[in-house]
């Protein structure tokens, strides 16, 4: 059984991109993004392939959720026109669903269902047609096999749709689940007490107060005399200044809350205040009330950049010839192996895909190959595009496991080379982290082009 | 921006109506006016159904208008608040501190029902 999300552009443009500054798709419920609500489903039906089909843009959405190897499953991405029909898009897909039973979920909603419910067997056996719907979208199993089923729709376990259509949706939505339905789903933040979830690296003052439900991202700061809750969902790197309360409301990430605010049944982010019941949006100008936080991280300064991609160019003109003759060689002798990866290529999430060479040959070509860093040549090409730093972290596979690892990696810079590969470190030896953190700790323009040059002379070794 | 002085059957009223916003560019006109005006009144109504906008500042003479008055004896109520300024009241609780009401009807009876209240407990 397989996913098919169709969601056009129009159906979600009223949201457009000033509140949350990301892909419509990627738009938080209960801190958790819309589109993984979809992708929790799907691996609760025992679905292992989604295919997205939208007219909009996805290059954002690729970038937050790859190729959805952090949750073990298949994501990919397919375009369609705004005046395409489902059963064009079916046509258009038909490879993708071809001998295959469908989960079609249409149009831009919110999909309710019961992560302690087994849907693998009414899935399988439903009887094709309409689940649910809403004024909105529509949930549906297609069957391409032509297999009616044996169960009939009416006995679905909880399933429903509700309408996203306007900022109070998002308001509703978030409340209700935060309130009433927390257990049905997966979300983010520790969970030790009841209705309770906090995030990593939260500071909470002595004279803060904390009344359930809440919900507080990571790298939260609440500072005294503050009340937080009943229904606050704090989104991450957010700070709450002194005497303010928040409850029913929404916060969303990077946002500074001055003092003595009150904060009732609203959403806000950045500088923005949001009505949920009227639509009211507000731009406030003094940043002492509300502003967005500028990220702590330290981004890469221009000047390195452009160091690093310009090397790369260099690295990639020189290495082209030599790269295309071996490679050819070498892959008429079976001993050039090309794998694609996802990698992280930030600490909060972002993915890009590589192509990763091993070079199966302890013979004279092979040495050759490897000592010219030829396996590196398509990661040279990432580094030119920007998505990589010439040194740096090694790139970490996108995977639950690595993505534990980056909440609490925050200098992660994953290159072409890495500082312990500069620095001899094995491979296998835990302790490379410590010596990338080391030298991201202390890095510099002069101080990346020597390691970078002691990377490239290792491998003549 | 000019706070036109007028007699009704509540007495001798200051209404005021500011346009666009108050921020720090105009509040401080507001209060020079305020004082004028509270030298001939202590009974203040902003019609604020033209008012699109305040900031911090602008609050603040707000308020500060509200004080004077208050220390006058007198009052300052609002109305005609739209959505956008409303949210700032609430943020900022100040929809605590002054009485806001929907219309001019509304706002000046309630000047009468206080003036109706104070002759009682006389």
């Amino acid at each position: 059984m397989k996913t098919l999300l169709i969601v056009k552009e129009k159906e979600f443009s009223w949201l457009g991109s000033t509140f949350q500054n990301c892909h419509p798709l990627a738009t938080q419920i209960c801190k958790k993004p819309l589109l993984e609500y979809f992708i929790d489903f799907s691996i609760l039906c025992g679905i292992n392939d989604i295919r997205l089909a939208t007219d909009a843009p996805t290059e954002e959405l690729v970038d937050q959720f790859g190729q959805g190897s952090r949750w073990g499953i298949s994501l990919d991405y397919s375009p369609v026109r705004e005046t395409d029909e489902l059963d064009e898009i079916i046509q258009k897909n038909s490879l993708y669903c071809k001998d295959s039973r469908l989960l079609v979920v249409k149009g831009f909603c919110f999909l309710h269902y019961d992560k302690n419910i087994d849907y693998k067997y009414f899935m399988h056996n439903v009887e094709p047609g309409e689940l649910s719907s809403c004024e909105t979208g529509s949930v549906r199993v297609m069957d391409d096999l032509s297999q009616s089923g044996t169960v009939p729709a009416s006995d679905s376990p909880t399933l429903s749709l509700s309408p996203v259509s306007n900022v109070g949706d998002i308001h509703r939505l978030s409340m209700e689940i935060l309130m009433d339905h927390s257990d049905q789903y997966v979300l983010p933040g520790y969970n030790n007490e009841d209705h309770i979830y906090i995030g990593h690296n939260v500071t909470i003052a002595k004279k803060a107060k904390i009344i359930p439900p809440v919900m507080i991202g990571n790298h939260v700061q609440i500072y005294g005399e503050t009340v937080v809750g009943p229904g606050a969902i704090i989104g991450s790197d957010v700070i709450i200044d002194a005497h303010s309360s928040v409850q029913d409301s929404v916060i969303f990430d990077k946002t500074y809350v001055g003092e003595h605010l009150e904060l009732k049944n609203k959403l806000l982010g950045g500088n923005l205040i949001v009505d949920p019941d009227t639509g009211t949006q507000v731009h406030l100008e003094d940043p002492h009330l509300l502003s967005q936080v500028k990220s702590s991280k330290k981004s890469l300064p221009l000047i390195h950049r452009i160091f690093h991609q310009i090397t790369a160019l260099l690295a990639v003109i020189i290495m082209a010839l030599p790269y295309a003759a071996f490679a050819l060689i070498l892959k008429l002798q079976k001993r050039w192996l090309n794998e694609k990866e996802t990698v992280f290529i930030n600490s909060s999430g972002r993915t890009v895909e590589l192509v990763r060479v091993t070079i199966k040959d302890d013979g004279l070509v092979g040495r050759i190959a490897r000592s010219l860093s030829l396996e590196r040549f398509p990661v040279l090409i990432r580094v030119m595009q920007g998505k990589l730093a010439l040194i740096g972290s090694r790139a970490l596979p996108a995977d639950e496991e690595n993505r534990k690892v980056l909440d609490e990696y925050q200098a992660y810079r994953p290159a072409a080379f890495s500082y312990a590969e500069a620095e001899s470190w094995p491979a296998e030896d835990s302790d490379w982290e410590i010596v990338e953190r080391f030298h991201l700790a202390r890095r510099s323009l002069l101080r990346d082009y020597l390691m970078a040059l002691k990377a490239v002379l290792n491998s003549f070794n | 921006m000019d706070i036109q002085i007028t007699a009704t059957q509540h007495g001798t009223i200051g209404i005021a109506a500011p346009k666009d916003r108050i921020d720090a560019v105009n509040s401080r006109a507001l209060r020079r006016h305020f004082d004028l005006a509270l030298k001939k009144t202590n009974q203040f109504i902003f019609d604020c159904r033209k008012l699109d906008f305040l900031d911090s500042t602008g609050l603040g003479a707000l308020v500060s208008c509200l004080n004077k008055a208050n220390s006058a004896q007198g009052e300052l109520c609002l109305f005609g608040i739209n959505p956008k300024v409303k949210i700032i009241f609430e943020l900022t609780q100040a929809d605590k501190l002054f009485p806001i009401f929907t219309d001019m009807e509304s706002a000046l009876s309630s000047f009468a029902n206080r003036k109706t209240s104070e002759e009682l407990s006389q």
